[in-house]
Formats: structure tokens, sequence, C-alpha cells
């Protein structure tokens, strides 16, 4: 279930989804111009800060926050995708402190340039350590359309909502143990 | 004549935050990475003046390990011994939340006499976890005693567990579907008698500790946390218990089995370092009544969901959380269809907790600090990851 103050957000897209299979309430897609009202938005709510988390994605690096209450079944992903060649991405750092060390933690790995960050130095790394290590190669990277749950598609519109119980390869039931492969 | 800079001299990267020093009346002290309070290999940069800390800075990654790389060149199953190695001190936790999000991706229904196991182990696990962290606090206090008798009793719940999962500190016990083996026929008994044990130990740690005037005068008013910077900083578990916030994710998002139990989430509202110091020990006795509601109810039935050797999930993204002793933890798990999981993070309690050092720290005496840091209970390899 979405909950109603996504509505201020100005969000691109915002999809429930199912807690039972991905324990997040929902997902809202925002760009690096709209996320710092966004996450404004969260604070106002009372959300607290779970996590800053990036994916090196084909379509860039994604950076999702987790966000929840301090009761319920609440939490929240804001998602934004960050282009490879300049991943810079607004701090929020300003409105929740505690995201200073985990957006630290996203340059460390990733290279992410989070702008008017206070202190962007490599946290987990060593200070004289070059290079990014969780940055993919090329040839590995996998798109939204190979990550991403069929629901969440079809709800974003990159994927045409399927007519069930069709045979495709997609959604024919898994392998029996056991089974060839 | 050039101003004499010692960091400059040694050639210390980490020091760029902070000014050249030191000066008339500012001294720049390290504390750790040898620190014994600073538990292991943590290292604080403290700017003095006189006893006062003027700033702290937290610098990490001594015990690094990039577990989050290694997910990504494992299978799935491969990959869950590295969750007994976040925290050693409370690995079940870490366990459940790795493997949980990975059923919740893959839909694998989980058996309910695993499920019992799960939580009875976490909670023993979670009990000698805090056992741990007092005797060790109360050690960095200057007090030495206690942790003798927290060992000793957290020695008759390492037996137990070493039973049950062969293991005695880095558990890899939970797999995908279920548990990994059974628990012995004495399980329920060596439980119950753990539980009454601990509960008539309780009433000698509070006379000869809990209420002894140099640990209150350590303790109270220091480090004083309010709920909304708490919010902020993302801090969970006893230290969001202690400023006041009832929030648990056992109770506010109930995973596996715990909504059928009925226990208290002890809450403080001080926000103080003796508030988190209560909360804790309370949780002492929360932790040995879920253990007895977790035995007596003990189904009868498989251990777990067989899965296929090659397992792979299908496509898409799962996230769990779990009440870890130090807060809460949270995986998530991105699967692009292979064996090989895409993306896995961990979010570590203590990495937020330990956030808030700085800010508590500020303007305090450095021996206060010392009762600060412990009072957070760190485990730096979970930090560091």
């Amino acid at each position: 279930m979405i909950p109603p103050c996504v509505a201020a957000m100005n969000a691109t897209h915002a999809v429930a989804m199912d807690y039972a299979a991905t324990g997040v309430v929902a997902s809202v897609s925002l760009t690096a111009e709209t996320i710092l009202d966004a996450v404004a938005v969260l604070d106002r709510e009372g959300y607290l800060l779970e996590d800053v988390m990036a994916s090196d994605l084909k379509e860039g690096f994604e950076i999702a926050y987790h966000f929840s209450l301090f009761e319920g079944k609440s939490r929240l992903v804001l998602r934004l995708i960050a282009p490879h060649d300049a991943p810079k991405v607004p701090t929020i750092s300003g409105i929740y402190p505690g995201a200073d060390w985990h957006e630290r933690e996203c340059f460390d790995f990733y290279g992410i340039d989070f702008t008017a960050h206070p202190n962007l130095h490599y946290l987990l790394l060593s200070e004289d350590f070059e290079g990014h290590p969780l940055i993919k190669a090329e040839t590995a990277r996998k798109g939204l359309v190979d990550l991403m749950p069929q629901s969440w598609l079809e709800a974003v519109g990159l994927a045409k909502p399927q007519a069930p119980k069709t045979a495709t390869p997609e959604n024919l039931p898994p392998a029996r143990p056991g089974a060839k492969e | 004549m050039p101003t004499l800079d010692p960091i400059a001299m040694l050639g210390d990267r980490s020091s760029v935050r902070f000014e050249p020093g030191p000066t008339e009346d500012k001294m720049i002290l390290n504390m750790g990475p040898q620190h014994p309070s600073t538990h292991g290999v943590l290292r604080i940069m403290l700017e003095l003046d006189g006893e006062y800390i003027l700033r702290a800075e937290p610098i990490l990654g001594y015990v690094h390990r990039m577990h989050e790389w290694i997910a990504e060149q494992k299978t799935y199953m491969q990959f869950i011994p590295n969750m007994g190695r976040v925290d050693y001190l409370h690995a079940m936790a870490w366990n459940w939340a790795y493997v949980g999000a990975v059923e919740r991706l893959a839909g694998i229904e989980v058996p309910e006499r695993a499920e019992y196991i799960r939580v009875a182990v976490t909670e023993l696990n979670r009990i000698s976890s805090h056992l741990v962290w007092w005797g060790a606090y109360l050690l960095d206090l200057g007090a030495f005693t206690p942790i003798l008798y927290a060992f000793d009793d957290r020695e008759q719940i390492l037996d137990i567990l070493q039973d049950v999962t062969g293991s005695r500190l880095t558990y890899s016990y939970f797999t995908i579907g279920g548990v990994y083996n059974d628990v012995p026929a004495d399980f329920r008994e060596r439980c119950i008698k753990f539980v009454s044990r601990m509960r008539s130990q309780l009433p000698m740690y509070r006379d000869l500790v809990t209420s002894n005037a140099i640990l209150r005068g350590r303790c109270e008013g220091i480090g004083e946390l309010t709920a909304e910077v708490a919010r902020r900083y993302g801090a969970t578990g006893p230290v969001l218990r202690g400023s006041g916030i009832a929030s648990d994710t056992r109770t506010s998002e109930p995973y596996g089995v715990y909504d059928r139990f009925h226990f208290r989430i002890p809450t403080y509202t001080e926000g103080d370092a003796m508030a988190r110091y209560r909360v804790r020990l309370d949780e002492l006795e929360t932790s040995c009544e879920i253990i007895e509601q977790a035995v007596a109810n003990l189904p009868e039935g498989p251990i777990a969901t067989k899965i296929s050797r090659n397992f792979k999930p299908p496509k898409g993204e799962a996230s769990m959380a779990v009440e870890g002793a130090r807060g809460k933890v949270l995986v998530h798990v991105r699967s692009d269809g292979g064996p090989k999981p895409y993306r896995v993070k961990l979010r570590a309690p203590g990495f937020s907790n330990l956030s808030l050092f700085p800010e508590l720290a500020q303007g305090t005496l450095i021996a206060d600090a010392v009762s600060i840091l412990g009072s957070l209970d760190l485990v730096i390899p979970e930090i560091d990851r």
C-alpha cells in the first residue's frame, strides 16, 4: 500500500509492492532533482533512515534509500538512477545526518559523487586506496528489466502486462529438485 | 619557522579533516585502534581542549572484508557462512536476515519446527551477546569482576548452542528453507534450566552492579540522546529504546513466528548511557520469556524445506529486517535469476549507532566518551563488514 505522503513527492512512479514477497510496501522512483523534497516529506512524517544502497545497473548507478516508521510494516524505498559517466546526486545528510556515512559508503564502493556532502572521503576503504571495488564490468551489468519483479516493471511501463497462464519461459513452474537443467 | 605538524610528519591521510595541531590549547589524540575500550579495531580521532572533546571522528575500515563483494562471487548457499562472521556476537540475527531475504525472494515456506528453533537459538544468542556487552562495558568503566560472572553464564549458552549448531561463536546454522540440523533431544530441558539459572542471577547483577554508586555516576546523564536525533541518525535497538521509543522489529514488523509470542519491549525515557544499560539488562528477561515460550510450543515435524542444489531464485529484490542485539539488521538481496546474487547489501545497526558518536561526544570529558562508546554496544566487524 502506498502511504498518503507519497502524493506530495512529485514522483516519476510510485508502485505498491507486496510486503510478503519483497519486505517493502512501496517503491517510489524519483530523480536527482526531486529527491531532496521527497526526503524532506518523509522527515516530516517521522520516518527513520535505514540505509542508502547503491547498485550498478545497465541504466546507471541506482541509489535506493530505505526508510521505515517506528511501528508497522512500513518500509519505503526511494530510488533514482545516476548516469555512469557523471554520477552526481545531492546529499540528504542535511536532512538526515545519519545519511552521511551511508553516502560515504556508496562513494567508497561505487564512486558516487554526493554533491554538497560535508565530508566525502573513503570511509571503509583506506584513504590511499584507488578505485571503487563494486563497479561491475560493462558486460556483467544487468538492466532493470532483468532485476526487478514483473509487477514493478508493468507498473512503470517497462514490460507489457502478461496474460496469465500462457506458457512463456518466464512463468513456467520452477524445475523440480534434481531435474536436469 | 614552520609550524610543527606531527600528523603531516607521520603522513597520516586520515587526518585531512583536522587542522594541523597541536596548538597551545588544542591537542589531537588518537583513541585506538589498539585502545581497549574500542573493542577491537576502531580508531577515533579526538580534538581535545584539555580533557574536553571539541570534535570526534571515528575512522573505520580496520577489519573491512568486503562481504558485499564476496556475496556477488558466491552462490546463495555458499554465502551463508559469511553471515556468521559479520557480527560475531549475534550471528544468528545475520543468518536469519540473509536467509529470510532469500526465502522472501524465492517464496520458500519454512516449516513450523524450524521457525520455533530459529526463535529459540536467536534469543539464546541475544542473551550471550548482551552478557558479553555487559561484562565488557563494565570492564571499560573499571569494574573487572562482572565479566567473569557474565562469561560464566554465557558459557552455558555456548554449550547449548554448540550441541545444536556445532560451533561456539560464528554460527552458520540457518539454511535457505529452515535450519541446518535438528536440536538434540535434551534441548528443551537445557533451555529451561538455563532460563531459571539466568533469572536467579539477574537480582545479583542488579544489586551488585546496577545500583552501584560508581557505575551510576559514570552512566547517569552521560551521552544523552533525544528520540528525534536518534531517528535522524537511524539509531535502532537498545540505543533507540533507551530514548523512549518502543520500536522493535520483532513487534513492529514481525518475522518468522514472533507474532505468536507475548513479550514486553523494555523502554526507558532518559536517553542516557544508563537508560541503554537498563534496556539491555531488561532484555535478558525478555529473551528468557521468549525462549520459554519457544521450547514449550516447539512442534514436531521437518526442520527444512528441501531446495535444489543449483538453487536459482526468480529475478527481483527482497529485504528482510531482523532485530539483532544491537538493533535492526537489514539485508537486501537482488537477483537476476542466476545462481549468484546480483547485489547484496548489509545494513549493520552498529554502523548507524556509531555514526551518532561524534554528536554525543562533543563537549564531553574524554572519560565520559569511553562510557558513551561502550553504551552504544559496538561490534567492529559488523560496522566495517
